[in-house]
């Protein structure tokens, strides 16, 4: 759920082709403040560790735009959002926050946060070129409603973002249930079984 | 007089365009993370738009000396961002005498409330948008105006939200979210449909 308070990656993600640039950039961002932020260790200050982190995610960044990966009209359609995906505090904080823990679990903890953030912001970015331009990766398709201009607009994928947040959050809430339930039932027997 | 024109068109598209429309400082860094009061969430609005305008400042010199090495995209962002590193850097004792400790807001709230993406976004949208000095840092300054008020309208917000009986799956975050949203398409409708996005 903390990626998902990226602003700048909800207004850029029109497309589908736009989240999945967007995502990579986000994930690749945190993956490499990750590893540096492991690097600097405890050697620097906080302050000091959150502007390199940074720093290096906006060179990682640059290096993703010059090796050609992507079409560079993508990414001139994106302008002044994909430096922005290197400079989020979000991103930041999860490469940052883990110093105390293991590194592989720190590691898998980060990976996670970048799938989940991609898995979210590539559903977004479909229902939203759906919505609105009835393509999907630029490929038409057969769809019966109108097209929906306003559902390209910024406000549109915060809306659409606190439903996803609001459904993510009742499976959660199930999950826990089933977990809670299936321990109980667990005790219950084990209990019954004793008294056996 | 078309100068003068030209100045306030650039502060009113800072203020309005970028922040409350395009919704660009919305959800920038929630401020109720690091601050719990409006004298706070203010304050620390006004540390972002001081790093903020001296990092377009700093911006706009750097693009004066080196304006041929900046037109490489990649060496434009990182030099942008460390602008925005060293005014933060440069400004950093003075905001931690202003908030020495109080509203709630730590060293670290302070360090991700002043340098943010949002912050950088001002200083790379500035200097995106206009070739003139002047008009670059008023741009700067206006955003950095709609950003604060962004973030106190926010904070409004949230505070009666959270006095408020809301669904228990959309308590918190996704409330907010399309809270944010449709004061976003609000003030969109009163704009109108004629906007880059």
């Amino acid at each position: 759920m903390l990626g998902l308070g990226l602003p700048f990656a909800v207004i850029a993600s029109t497309t589908l082709k736009r989240g999945a640039l967007m995502s990579a950039l986000c994930c690749a961002c945190a993956l490499v403040g990750f590893f540096l932020a492991r690097l600097l260790g405890r050697h620097v200050s906080d302050t000091l560790r959150v502007l390199l982190v940074s720093l290096g995610a906006v060179c990682a960044v640059g290096g993703i735009v010059q090796s050609g990966v992507f079409s560079r009209v993508l990414i001139d359609g994106l302008g002044a959002y994909v430096p922005l995906a290197a400079a989020n505090m979000i991103l930041v904080s999860i490469a940052v926050d883990r110093q105390e823990q293991p590194f592989s679990a720190a590691l898998r903890g980060v990976c996670f946060s970048c799938i989940g953030f991609t898995l979210a912001m590539c559903l977004l970015s479909v229902i939203r070129e759906l919505l609105s331009l009835h393509t999907i990766w630029d490929r038409p398709v057969q769809f019966s409603a109108v097209p929906i201009s306003g559902a390209a607009l910024p406000c549109f994928g915060f809306i659409l973002l606190g439903f996803f947040a609001a459904f993510g959050r009742t499976l959660g809430r199930a999950h826990l249930r089933i977990l809670i339930r299936r321990t109980l039932r667990a005790k219950r027997e084990e209990k019954e079984e004793g008294i056996g | 007089m078309n100068d003068l024109s030209a100045v306030f068109s650039a502060l009113a598209a800072g203020i309005i365009l970028q922040n409350v429309v395009l919704a660009r400082a919305f959800f920038s860094e929630d401020p109720n993370r690091f601050s719990r009061t409006y004298r706070g969430t203010l304050r620390l609005g006004l540390i972002t738009a001081a790093v903020a305008v001296l990092a377009t400042v700093f911006a706009v010199a750097l693009r004066q000396l080196f304006a041929q090495a900046l037109l490489w995209a990649p060496a434009r962002w990182a030099a942008y961002f460390c602008c925005v590193a060293v005014s933060f850097l440069l400004l950093r004792p003075l905001f931690a005498r202003l908030l020495n400790g109080r509203h709630g807001v730590s060293d670290k709230g302070l360090l991700y409330a002043a340098f943010n993406g949002a912050v950088y976004g001002i200083v790379l949208l500035s200097m995106a948008n206009y070739t003139s000095p002047l008009l670059a840092i008023v741009y700067a300054l206006g955003c950095s105006i709609g950003l604060t008020a962004a973030q106190l309208l926010i904070h409004a917000g949230s505070e009666r939200i959270s006095l408020s009986a809301v669904p228990r799956p959309f308590a918190g975050l996704p409330i907010l979210l399309i809270y944010i949203g449709i004061l976003s398409l609000a003030i969109y409708g009163l704009v109108g449909h004629q906007l880059p996005t």
